[in-house]
């Protein structure tokens, strides 16, 4: 199915909208996405998009890119203290 | 299935993950690397179970993830133990500039199409260092606070400038008798004008020779011109001349342009035939003569399909008992597989322009890299840090192009570079993105950055299918 004639229905509470639209326009800059809300969920139609894409694939795709997000977040005070142990506070 | 792992995360979890990039592979596998560059390949559900701190304590993948300090059950160790590891890979940050390039003449005995450094031709007066400035730049360079110190001598054809290289070489041995670093000398030339007296020299001084070969005859002499003969003639004759009378081999560098491209099989048979162990495939330099060019390049997909195809000829030719390399994968592969620097200055996070390496222009100016030296050579001076009579290399090497190249170069603080797995290995050159952009922040998704991704896949590919006499030739490239 291509993307451009579907839509998803995510759950606002493990999806950041930020994280939802970064992660819809990394398929291509041409992208056109729409993100509405309903309710609970946000309601994500794209199109245009210019790579044939499953809905599925999509939501790995955002699955992917909240995760990456959440793993940042955990890495960051791990990281700050190994870069001063290595390198020095500065 | 991310509220599962959101639900997860709020047990106490029996260990810690340490920091780590990843991405799914093509297989549906993970991949991950830590800070430091250890790795691991995880299935789908170790992954998730991992990052939802389910992993099974014991199991192969948590004990493989904890050999590897990517979760530890003992935070503080750990942590010690990756920034020393990581510390152990940049340590090139803090010992100062080791390779000196210096530019001894802008006048070439040659002309060669692409030329990147856009030297003068045969017969045009071209610029050349005096004595006076070969002093203040010998001068700079031992003031380096670097104990190991490689001397590049470059041009144009630095053997145009031959009493004045040897002069600096001279002079800089006795400048060390006091302090008494490991400097080590390099000649890049064409070898076309190579004759008895400078081999007796290169011999007893014990210089390195690094030299151009693109290829057999037809391919060699389509981009670089010699007035007088055939330049892959010559060079072969000069070639057999300077190994016969010295202990050393010369080391070809390949420029690859759109000739070549699809031809590199025949290159390496040439490069075999003439005793080689391996090669440098090294893409074409757009700057000076090749930016004017355009029949010259190719696009980094046409690239990466050349040179794929090449690691894999190697890689057959290896498994018919003849050990040859390429050396940008060995390069990356001792990144991967060992835990040490390199001295490899041109793909590195920071980047090794300006910290590393320094270029002396003929009049002294000193650049960050050899890209910046022509770009100025084209015109564009703006990368200019200073000159070595005017300033002391601490105040060079503190300017604030310097600085600037440093601070854009962290690959902790590049978008694209900061998730990206493949960044402990990986590097950036800072001149380059700023002759296509005006700036020295690298963007992911360039060109660069889908070519040193994609050999990085594929070396990681390899590794992990390797049978094991492919993994055998793979770690004879590293030794």
């Amino acid at each position: 199915m291509h993307i451009s004639n579907s839509s998803l229905r995510l759950l606002k509470a493990v999806y950041p909208l930020e994280a939802v639209r970064a992660a819809v326009l990394s398929i291509s800059i041409n992208t056109s996405c729409q993100i509405e809300a309903d309710g609970d969920y946000w309601i994500v139609v794209v199109k245009d998009a210019k790579e044939s894409i499953e809905n599925s694939e999509l939501l790995r795709r955002i699955d992917e890119f909240v995760l990456r997000k959440k793993l940042e977040e955990r890495f960051a005070s791990e990281r700050d203290a190994i870069f001063s142990l290595a390198f020095g506070k500065d | 299935m991310l509220e599962n792992q959101n639900a997860n995360t709020q047990k106490q979890s029996a260990y810690t993950l340490m920091p780590f990039s990843f991405e799914l592979l093509s297989s549906g596998d993970y991949f991950l690397s830590g800070l430091a560059g250890d790795f691991a390949f995880l299935s789908k559900n170790d992954f998730y179970a991992l990052v939802s701190d389910s992993l099974v304590i014991g199991s192969k993948a948590f004990i493989e993830l904890e050999a590897k300090k990517l979760i530890t059950r003992g935070k503080a160790a750990a942590r010690m133990m990756t920034a020393s590891a990581l510390l152990s890979r940049k340590m090139f940050t803090f010992s100062g500039p080791r390779l000196h390039i210096v530019v001894m003449t802008r006048g070439c005995n040659s002309h060669c199409d692409y030329c990147h450094a856009s030297s003068y031709s045969p017969g045009e007066k071209a610029p050349q260092m005096t004595i006076d400035i070969a002093k203040s730049v010998a001068k700079a360079i031992m003031s380096s606070p670097s104990r190991e110190i490689t001397v590049e001598f470059q041009g144009g054809e630095p053997v145009l400038s031959w009493d004045t290289v040897r002069f600096m070489i001279e002079y800089m041995r006795m400048l060390n008798i006091k302090a008494a670093k490991q400097i080590s000398f390099v000649l890049c030339t064409n070898l076309l004008m190579l004759n008895q007296e400078m081999v007796e020299y290169i011999s007893k001084r014990g210089i390195e020779v690094s030299t151009s070969l693109d290829g057999p005859a037809d391919l060699h002499d389509r981009h670089r011109h010699f007035p007088l003969a055939s330049a892959h003639e010559l060079f072969i004759k000069n070639l057999q001349f300077l190994e016969s009378e010295t202990s050393k081999k010369a080391s070809p560098l390949l420029t690859v342009t759109r000739t070549n491209l699809f031809q590199l099989r025949r290159v390496i048979d040439h490069y075999i035939e003439l005793g080689r162990n391996g090669i440098f495939i090294r893409p074409l330099n757009l700057f000076g003569r090749a930016a004017l060019d355009n029949t010259l390049g190719y696009s980094a997909e046409e690239f990466i399909e050349a040179y794929i195809d090449a690691l894999e000829y190697i890689l057959e030719i290896n498994k018919r008992g003849i050990e040859f390399r390429e050396f940008m994968a060995a390069l990356l592969l001792r990144r991967i597989l060992t835990p040490f620097d390199d001295g490899f200055v041109d793909l590195k996070f920071p980047a090794g322009a300006g910290l590393s390496v320094l270029v002396y222009d003929v009049n002294g100016d000193v650049y960050p890299s050899d890209e910046a030296r022509m770009m100025a050579a084209s015109g564009d001076t703006r990368l200019k840090m200073g000159n070595v009579q005017q300033m002391s290399l601490k105040d060079i090497r503190n300017s604030e192009i310097a600085r600037s190249i440093f601070k854009s170069s962290i690959p902790w603080l590049i978008p694209g570079c900061s998730s990206c797995p493949y960044s402990p290995y990986c590097g950036v050159d800072p001149i380059r993105v700023y002759s296509e952009t005006g700036d020295f922040m690298p963007f992911s998704e360039s060109s660069e950055c889908q070519k040193n991704r994609t050999i990085l896949r594929w070396l990681f590919d390899k590794l992990r299918k390797a049978d094991q006499n492919t993994e055998r030739i793979l770690y004879s490239w590293i030794a």
